[in-house]
């Protein structure tokens, strides 16, 4: 009994309300855009973003930019049809068209990111989690709601056909001006990474601007509606609010601090031994680690059969976007995105990562270094591949002769000790 | 001091709206519970006062009051180009209507919604799409719409156009009863809609009110009937051509 009882009073409330929306709006349509979207963009390019939070939860924004012009569409196109035959009466309150496309569009929407974002984490399995990582899906979803918010701020003032196509069109503009990463204006930038985020990790208090900037802007839009009726005055003092809380909202995140990712001062923590080798990797890219490993076991045994002993380095740690191992006696290697999309590493990029002095501070400087250097880099890179691999240099391009372990120790000493004439 | 208004009347101040070739008003008057008419030729200014009171439009000065009662104001409106949603079924359009009007305090329910289809005689035909619906089924849901969460003022403009007879009876008894409980204003072109239900007419000619009073008063010494208000109502307009004082 109580169950009909609370049905019958949800009927007319926002069960109703919702299920109202749903059926007669272009919502489905909406969120089957957004579904194929994000099916494709999560299957895109081998799923290389498998293992890394932070990775994973940005690489699904990258259908925003499509996902966002086309909810700003449908949702005008729907606040201007679902006002007939309301849009005469007396509506007291914030109860009308407006919200209930918004509340709608905005409760499936941010459902469907959830799920997807539940879906690709539970993929990805990632070793750790980050409480930040929350926020930031967050703001992904408010960054829909953005998009929502668009639609039904142009819907309030355009008829149906020209106010979705103006609204979608809008929405493209602010994807195309506002999630530039490192622009004080990109408020919608929501991460959108084709490449790894190994090494950052999220800024709550950057991602907390950004939300509340985002949410303000939305109450902004709110706000802004057409003057007429009996409270012309007031309606346009509310939409001179939201343009103040708009111009605000812009201001405070334009001086929010740092970016959205921070270097991360995690190093690579899942460490081993590899022929005797100490070396270390992050957890998250357990899944191809195998390949790496074989290389540089096959190189190190090499090394010690040959005569090479002075290429092996004391220890190996895995190197990220920010961080590489400081000291001139551990090789560093990379894992890169086409390894973590399924293509093996090479024998060459893992032996060329490893001599290749990066601790050495005159490598970061902008000048680039002399052509004598790269020839004898490709000399003993190739020198330790043809070790292992006769044809692995070839195939990466290079033809000279291998070097003698004389000649070889005496570049591998002046690259240890940042000797070597670089410019 | 400002004048003691009696309480559950609508109660119009010097109210004018003003566009560039016409000006409705200034009107004062003060409508009692029950049913009052409002008369006028086209383009009058029937339309403009109604969204004046409804709030669709703002007054261009004077004041409206609109009627309390304990459970405050409960506004319902038929405009007179009413539609609605035509893939949309009646029942959903209404749960939907509800949901824009309920508030935290006043929720209109279920059973609202259920009574105003059994007030207009719309309930056997709750699942259909309102396309489906004729001219005169549509000017019934309208009306339902109003009555919804038992409004406690209603402004109706024109509803029994594209009625037919019978259903003109049915609803025109559906107002008297509302009438005794709420107010009803109601624009018509049709004097047999206000001899059978209305107590009280409003005659507005090119924007001015030129009569506001008893329906009897209006048909002068003949019996209330539809040519004596017509009669009434050819006099007034006839002899109004300065706004009433």
């Amino acid at each position: 009994m109580w169950v009909t009882a609370v049905l019958m009073r949800l009927n007319t409330g926002l069960l109703s309300m919702l299920r109202h929306v749903a059926r007669h709006s272009w919502l489905v349509l909406c969120v089957v855009g957004m579904l194929g979207t994000n099916i494709a963009v999560m299957l895109d390019r081998g799923t290389p973003w498998r293992g890394d939070l932070v990775w994973t939860i940005d690489w699904l924004t990258i259908g925003h930019v499509l996902v966002g012009p086309l909810v700003a569409g449908f949702a005008a196109v729907d606040t201007v049809r679902l006002s007939i035959g309301v849009r005469d009466l007396p509506l007291r309150g914030w109860r009308n068209a407006d919200s209930a496309v918004g509340l709608t569009y905005g409760m499936a929407l941010a459902a469907v990111h959830l799920v997807f974002v539940s879906v690709i984490i539970a993929v990805s399995a990632p070793p750790r989690f980050d409480a930040a990582a929350a926020l930031a899906v967050l703001t992904q979803i408010a960054i829909l709601w953005f998009f929502v918010g668009l639609g039904v701020l142009i819907g309030r003032f355009a008829p149906p056909i020209l106010g979705g196509i103006a609204a979608a069109i809008l929405g493209l503009v602010c994807v195309y001006m506002f999630t530039d990463p490192r622009s004080p204006t990109g408020l919608l930038y929501g991460g959108a990474a084709t490449v790894p985020r190994m090494g950052y990790s999220y800024s709550a208090a950057w991602l907390g601007i950004q939300l509340a900037a985002i949410l303000t802007m939305l109450a902004a839009m709110w706000l802004v509606r057409p003057a007429w009726g009996r409270s012309r005055l007031r309606l346009a003092a509310l939409s001179a609010l939201g343009l103040l809380l708009a111009a605000g909202a812009s201001q405070v995140f334009a001086a929010a601090p740092g970016e959205r990712l921070s270097a991360s001062v995690r190093g690579p923590e899942s460490c081993g031994s590899l022929a005797g080798v100490p070396w270390c990797y992050f957890p998250e890219h357990e899944r191809v680690i195998g390949g790496y490993a074989n290389h540089l076991l096959a190189l190190f045994d090499a090394a010690q059969v040959n005569g090479y002993e002075g290429f092996v380095p004391d220890a190996v740690e895995e190197a990220s976007q920010t961080t590489w191992p400081g000291d001139a006696n551990t090789g560093p290697f990379y894992v890169t995105s086409d390894a973590l999309a399924g293509t093996p590493p090479t024998l060459w990029e893992v032996t060329i990562n490893l001599v290749q002095p990066l601790h050495c501070k005159q490598l970061q400087a902008e000048q680039a270094p002399a052509d004598q250097y790269w020839e004898d880099l490709y000399a003993v890179t190739a020198t330790w591949t043809n070790m292992v691999d006769p044809s692995a240099a070839e195939q990466a391009g290079y033809f000279g002769e291998s070097l003698d372990p004389s000649d070889a120790e005496r570049i591998m000493e002046k690259f240890r000790t940042c000797t070597y004439a670089f410019e | 001091m400002a004048p003691v208004l009696p309480e559950g009347h609508l109660h119009l101040s010097s109210l004018v709206k003003r566009f560039s070739a016409f000006t409705l008003g200034p009107i004062d008057s003060a409508l009692p519970r029950g049913v009052t008419g409002l008369l006028g030729e086209n383009g009058a200014g029937k339309t403009t006062l109604l969204r004046l009171i409804v709030g669709t439009s703002a007054p261009t000065s004077g004041h409206i009051s609109l009627p309390v009662d304990k459970q405050g104001t409960r506004l319902g409106f038929l405009p007179q180009d009413f539609a609605a949603p035509a893939r949309v079924s009646v029942q959903d359009y209404l749960a939907y209507v509800a949901w824009c009007r309920s508030t935290r305090r006043d929720k209109i329910t279920h059973a609202h919604i259920a009574d105003a289809l059994d007030a207009v005689a719309l309930s056997s035909v709750a699942r259909s799409r309102i396309g489906t619906l004729s001219g005169g089924m549509l000017r019934r849901l309208g009306l339902a719409q109003a009555l919804l969460g038992g409004a406690n003022i209603l402004i109706l403009d024109e509803p029994t156009v594209g009625l037919d007879p019978v259903q003109r009876q049915e609803i025109r008894a559906l107002l008297r009863d509302l009438g005794e409980r709420a107010v009803v204003l109601m624009s018509t072109h049709l004097a047999e809609d206000i001899v059978s239900i209305a107590g009280r007419v409003m005659v507005l000619s090119n924007g001015a009110l030129l009569y506001d009073g008893s329906v009897g008063e209006l048909c002068g010494d003949r019996k209330v009937s539809s040519e004596a208000l017509e009669a009434g109502f050819l006099r007034v307009v006839g002899h109004g051509g300065a706004h009433a004082a």
